[in-house]
């Protein structure tokens, strides 16, 4: 018997209606990592190292970090409670979370398991955490968008919020210059609604390559090589004591990557969804490191005014940079036409990349 | 490969404070005001675009001049 397939003659439609976003209250400038850096090293090793030489290095002046005690959820919650007040959205109508982390509170329960029970979702609402960085924010996405497009829900709540500085050792001063603690929250729903940003999500493109894995990783942070008490010893003097993992970064190799994918990433999404480089309105790529973006941006040939560099102020805060940078295109008044199209596109950890075309 | 004043027009595309023309051959490219750590990687992601070609650290560590960096750029592209 032949198999019959029935295809849609419409397409569905899917939006992202609203974004939130939350910073912790604590922030770090320039000459402040640089003190710290001071306690672990001497002076001679950074003698060359000022305020201005980070800024040029990654665009930086600014990064947050959660207290020691608050987690990655803890910053979620925050900017999914601040999302429910600003967007007047009634946390009953949510039927699923999706929790994007790198930074997990267990291996068990699931964080967003948690978390419904924190924000009073309905007990008939879903919940998964997806383990994610740099990419996290277009892997939320695609699965809000399948969750709905299959008819599994209407309504999903996506949390984007991480937690580097925990995992960075003062004396990493690059690796302080860059990451900053943040969460964002992002509705999608099956519908328009009035009064909210009703961007469509239209078709997505991936890619990995698990041979990055020890270029960007986070060491001694779960089941592989485990932290055993002579490692947490060592690191007992800092200031959370690294107890999570520390990280590390093979920044050569991570800008090498991104320079050779990132171009690529933008092609292949720009054809899946059959529209031209020129017609995109806005690029917003996921905020790794000010500099980096600027050298994609020539080699790209966008013009300045298309292009979202948002990180001095913020530093790169992994799965929530598009989220933040989207909301403050708004904040800062960007005017946004009805039609106009936003390229997202994040790539790091993992490897890992993705991207997608949204259109206001 | 394509003469030593296009390499230098590339590399002072990238560079946005410097004024054209300020880089020669003989230019020492670690006493220009601009270098930074960063830099570095630059001039290497510049080369891996433009000319498909991976200069590692220590090729660049090795460079002192422009002219240095052009030549090991060519020698690897025969």
């Amino acid at each position: 018997m032949k198999r019959v397939v029935y295809l849609s003659s419409k397409k569905r439609l899917i939006y992202i209606n609203a974004i939130s976003y939350f910073f912790p209250e604590t922030s770090y400038n320039n000459t402040q990592i640089i003190e710290d850096y001071l306690k672990y090293s001497s002076p001679e090793d950074i003698k060359d190292v000022t305020e201005d030489s980070i800024f040029n290095q990654c665009g930086i002046r600014k990064r947050y970090a959660a207290e020691v005690e608050e987690t990655a959820k803890e910053l979620g919650n925050k900017s999914a409670k601040k999302f429910f007040d600003e967007w007047n959205v009634d946390p009953s109508t949510i039927d699923y979370i999706i929790f994007v982390s790198d930074a997990l509170d267990y291996k068990g329960p699931t964080t967003a398991c948690v978390m419904q029970y924190d924000l009073g979702l309905p007990e008939t609402c879903g919940a998964i955490d997806v383990l994610h960085g740099c990419t996290g924010y277009i892997y939320g996405l695609s699965l809000a968008k399948a969750l709905i497009f299959s008819g599994q829900c209407s309504n999903v709540l996506i949390v984007t919020a991480d937690t580097p500085s925990k995992v960075v050792h003062p004396e990493d001063i690059d690796l302080r210059a860059i990451f900053s603690d943040a969460g964002a929250t992002t509705l999608v729903s099956n519908q328009k609604i009035d009064g909210m940003l009703n961007y469509e999500i239209s078709d997505f493109i991936f890619g990995t390559d698990g041979k990055g894995e020890k270029n960007l990783y986070v060491d001694r942070s779960a089941t592989k090589n485990a932290a055993d008490v002579k490692w947490l010893q060592q690191h007992e003097h800092i200031p959370g004591g690294l107890r999570r993992g520390r990280m590390y970064m093979n920044s050569p190799q991570i800008f090498l990557f991104a320079l050779r994918k990132v171009p690529v990433l933008i092609e292949q999404v720009l054809e899946k969804n059959n529209v031209k480089f020129e017609e995109i309105d806005y690029f917003v790529l996921h905020q790794a490191n000010g500099q980096m973006l600027e050298f994609i941006r020539k080699r790209l040939k966008i013009p300045e005014e298309k292009f979202i560099i948002n990180i001095e102020n913020i530093g790169n805060t992994v799965s929530a940079t598009i989220p933040i940078a989207l909301k403050e295109m708004i904040e800062k008044g960007i005017e946004l036409k009805k039609g106009n199209k936003i390229l997202l596109g994040g790539f790091g950890i993992g490897y890992s990349w993705g991207a997608t075309i949204i259109t206001v | 490969m394509e003469d030593i004043s296009e390499f230098i027009k590339k590399i002072e595309f990238e560079i946005d404070e410097i004024e054209s023309e300020t880089i020669n051959p003989e230019t020492k490219f670690r006493e220009l005001e601009e270098w930074s750590s960063m830099m570095g990687l630059i001039f290497i992601a510049l080369i891996d675009t433009e000319y498909d070609v991976t200069v590692n650290g220590d090729d660049l560590i090795n460079c002192v001049t422009v002219q240095d960096l052009y030549n090991v750029v060519k020698s690897k592209i025969q």
